[in-house]
């Protein structure tokens, strides 16, 4: 556990901390009259730059060999990466409000399966993009009161997905495999 | 057997069937677009065949043809890599590889030429000390030199560690002397599978005056005319004696390959 | 010419046609949307995601076209390809440029016109963004700002955040500092705590107090205690209370001034990334190069 724990944060260091620069600085310094765009926008934020790219520049770089042909299973690989990113969001997002916590999972989650469906960094961003905004659309209600009905909802879709991911990576991964954890 | 495949098709490959024993080399050998890389992948476990069965025994390190990195990584972090993903893991071995090849240790991938590429490669399979090595075209960005030293390891590693190597190339004058057994794949179909020993003893060439067959028995792989003379290269069972006027002389392993690849072509 | 453009629709296609599928859709679904104006102070979540589409399109377009653009090439390694032929590198950039400039302005028309979420109000501050023009600025901007990420940095998904970065920044100094000030404002005056009727749909920039003198005084820290200040700001020296605005009549001009500003800093990113790829690759065969 903690060697992929190194591995995560070797590969992601630099979108983790930029990323958490970023909210410090929406925290600390951000206009008062556009201050709740900014926070809103973190789902998205995770969406693109933490969940699209995991799994789509594996498959782009083709270092997916690489990453599943080691002793550690795929599916450890995928759920380790996630949970600690995945935390890590949710951590972020708790900083910048309560309420962003559904939608950040549920804009990982699907920036995770866009990488699986597209293969393809840009093309996974796009994806998660739209179906992002389409989904928080479709789920905002009348008033921003709604907002935590809103994230709730979309933190649970969001949970669903992350068995949608498992069940792409099995489908592009060889279930045969021998000798490995 | 360490590796069985019962009829496998997948893409180009047709009903490929073939066991290798544990501890030896294998060269899988064919033009490009033969299926060698199909095969790889499938026995690396990175594509499932249409059809048919594979079984592997023991742990499995593959490299891709065009050897693939992370571009962030120095080779240090390729190593450390290795030994956090890996139950077992020898950071002596791999780092010193890298050291014999002087792979710079500390400059990203991204900036090593292809050839030193290769050797990050190379290291990372063999730091995880696995039961068989699979390699798509492994010399291909090597320079002459370079290749004889990573063959001349490649070989040391499978005496001392008992490992099954299987590479794929489709450079047929570097097999000499290398592999133990040959793979000849011929659009997706394996034309010969044995011992390179055996296969030398039993296909000879054969010349005489121009005639429709040879005076020996077995299969003729290739038969040349000419005006008033033909050629054989005969694969036989048992001794070829050749009498008066025909002579006889053992091929090289290349004049094989090539042979049965035109024979199909 | 053809060439370059035959090049850049090969290339580029799938965006091109995606972006356009998904900019027709918003902007039906912004022309047709009509939605009344909620009472009170809540904020109409849907409206607020339309509005969203006319705020950001500029930073997609950046994103998705611009950053990619020269970056894809260095992380594939085809800008060997690319420029190795006997067009040359800035020649390269400039066709495509031009071509995906254009088709980005004719996408940002329909983005401009769809003002249903505001209930087809026809002038009004709130809806500045509503505007083909403006909307036209905003993206030949972000376009602009993603060629340069591109040409900077030779990662794609570095070039994308940047870009998105530096779009985000440009757009909240424009419309939260600059655009009130494209002309000097209106002031208004009137008694310390009264309110002066005002032209109706004016922008109010600023309020304050003004002294004796008719400068600009900010609240004296005694009076923020009292519920009603005036008599206390009387006594402080408060003269007179002011009201900056800007009219109703001048936003078809402001809106053209915001178009000139985003298109003047559009001009001068893409100069810039001309500028790094000119010293940044040495063409192997500068001695064919084709006349411009």
């Amino acid at each position: 556990m903690t060697g992929l724990l190194w591995v995560t944060w070797r590969q992601h260091r630099a979108v983790v901390s930029w990323t958490t620069v970023l909210v410090l600085v929406v925290v600390l310094f951000s206009p008062d009259l556009i201050d709740w765009a900014f926070r809103n926008a973190f789902g998205a934020v995770v969406a693109v730059f933490w969940g699209a790219p995991l799994v789509a520049r594996e498959f782009e770089e083709r270092t997916y060999l690489v990453a599943w042909g080691q002793d550690v299973s795929p599916a450890r690989w995928l759920a380790v990466k996630c949970g600690l990113l995945g935390s890590a969001a949710v951590v972020l997002a708790a900083l910048l409000d309560v309420r962003q916590i559904g939608f950040t999972l549920f804009g990982f989650a699907l920036g995770v399966v866009a990488g699986f469906v597209t293969r393809r960094t840009v093309p996974a961003i796009a994806f998660t993009l739209v179906g992002y905004v389409l989904v928080r659309w479709l789920f905002a209600g009348e008033t921003s009161v709604w907002l935590f009905e809103s994230s709730v909802l979309c933190g649970v879709f969001g949970a669903v997905l992350i068995p949608v991911a498992f069940v792409l990576l099995s489908w592009r991964t060889n279930a045969f495999r021998m000798g490995v954890a | 057997m360490t590796v069985r495949v019962a009829g496998v098709s997948k893409r180009v490959l047709r009903n490929c069937t073939f066991e290798l024993p544990g501890g030896g080399v294998t060269a899988l050998v064919g033009a490009n677009g033969a299926g060698k890389t199909t095969l790889l992948n499938v026995l690396a476990g990175h594509l499932t065949a249409d059809s048919g069965h594979v079984a592997v025994a023991g742990r499995v390190a593959f490299v891709a043809q065009d050897k693939p990195m992370y571009k962030g990584f120095t080779p240090l972090d390729v190593l450390r890599f290795g030994g956090h993903m890996n139950k077992v893991w020898d950071e002596y071995k791999a780092h010193s590889w890298l050291h014999r090849y002087k792979v710079p240790l500390k400059r990203r991938c991204g900036e090593l030429s292809a050839g030193q590429r290769a050797h990050v490669a190379f290291a990372l399979a063999l730091g995880s000390r696995p039961d068989v090595l699979l390699l798509d075209e492994p010399l291909s960005e090597l320079d002459p030199l370079a290749r004889r030293r990573v063959v001349r390891d490649l070989l040391a590693e499978v005496a001392d560690t008992g490992m099954t190597l299987l590479y794929s190339t489709h450079v047929v004058a570097e097999l000499g002397g290398v592999a133990d057994r040959l793979l000849l794949l011929s659009n997706g179909k394996l034309i010969v599978d044995g011992d390179t020993d055996e296969l030398l003893g039993q296909h000879v060439e054969i010349t005489g005056p121009a005639a429709d067959q040879p005076p020996v028995r077995g299969d003729v792989v290739l038969a040349r005319h000419y005006d008033r003379q033909s050629t054989f290269l005969v694969r036989c069972q048992g001794e070829a004696v050749a009498e008066e006027p025909w002579s006889a002389r053992p091929v090289t392993l290349e004049e094989l390959v090539v042979a049965h690849l035109e024979a199909v072509a | 010419m053809r060439g370059l453009l035959w090049l850049t629709w090969r290339q580029h296609r799938w965006v091109l046609c995606s972006t356009a599928v998904v900019v027709l859709l918003a902007s039906w679904l912004l022309i047709e949307l009509d939605l009344a104006n909620t009472p009170g102070d809540a904020v109409p979540l849907s409206g607020f995601y339309a509005q969203l589409v006319q705020t950001a399109f500029g930073g997609l377009v950046g994103m998705f076209w611009g950053a990619p653009l020269v970056a894809r090439e260095f992380e594939e390694r085809t800008y060997l390809v690319a420029w190795g032929q006997d067009v040359s590198p800035e020649r390269w950039l400039a066709g495509k440029v031009a071509l995906l400039g254009l088709v980005a302005v004719l996408l940002a028309v329909p983005i401009g016109l769809g003002d249903g979420y505001r209930g087809h109000q026809d002038v009004s501050w709130d809806v500045f963004e509503v505007s083909p023009l403006v909307q036209a600025g905003y993206v030949l901007f972000g376009l602009a700002a993603g060629v340069l990420m591109s040409a900077l940095v030779r990662h794609t998904l570095t070039s994308m955040g940047l870009t998105l970065a530096l779009y985000v920044a440009v757009r909240m100094v424009m419309s939260l500092g600059a655009r009130d000030h494209y002309l000097p404002t209106e002031r208004v005056l009137s008694e310390v705590g009264e309110a002066r009727q005002l032209p109706e749909g004016v922008q109010i920039v600023e309020t304050g107090y003004l002294d004796g003198d008719g400068h600009v005084m900010g609240m004296p820290s005694e009076c923020t205690a009292f519920v009603n200040p005036q008599n206390c700001i009387r006594t402080h020296g408060g003269a007179h209370s002011f009201v900056d605005f800007q009219p109703i009549d001048r936003l078809p001009g402001f809106q053209v001034a915001e178009f000139f500003a985003f298109t003047a800093f559009a001009a001068g990113l893409f100069f810039l990334a001309f500028l790094r790829l000119r010293r940044g690759w040495r063409p192997s065969r500068s001695h064919r190069r084709i006349a411009a």
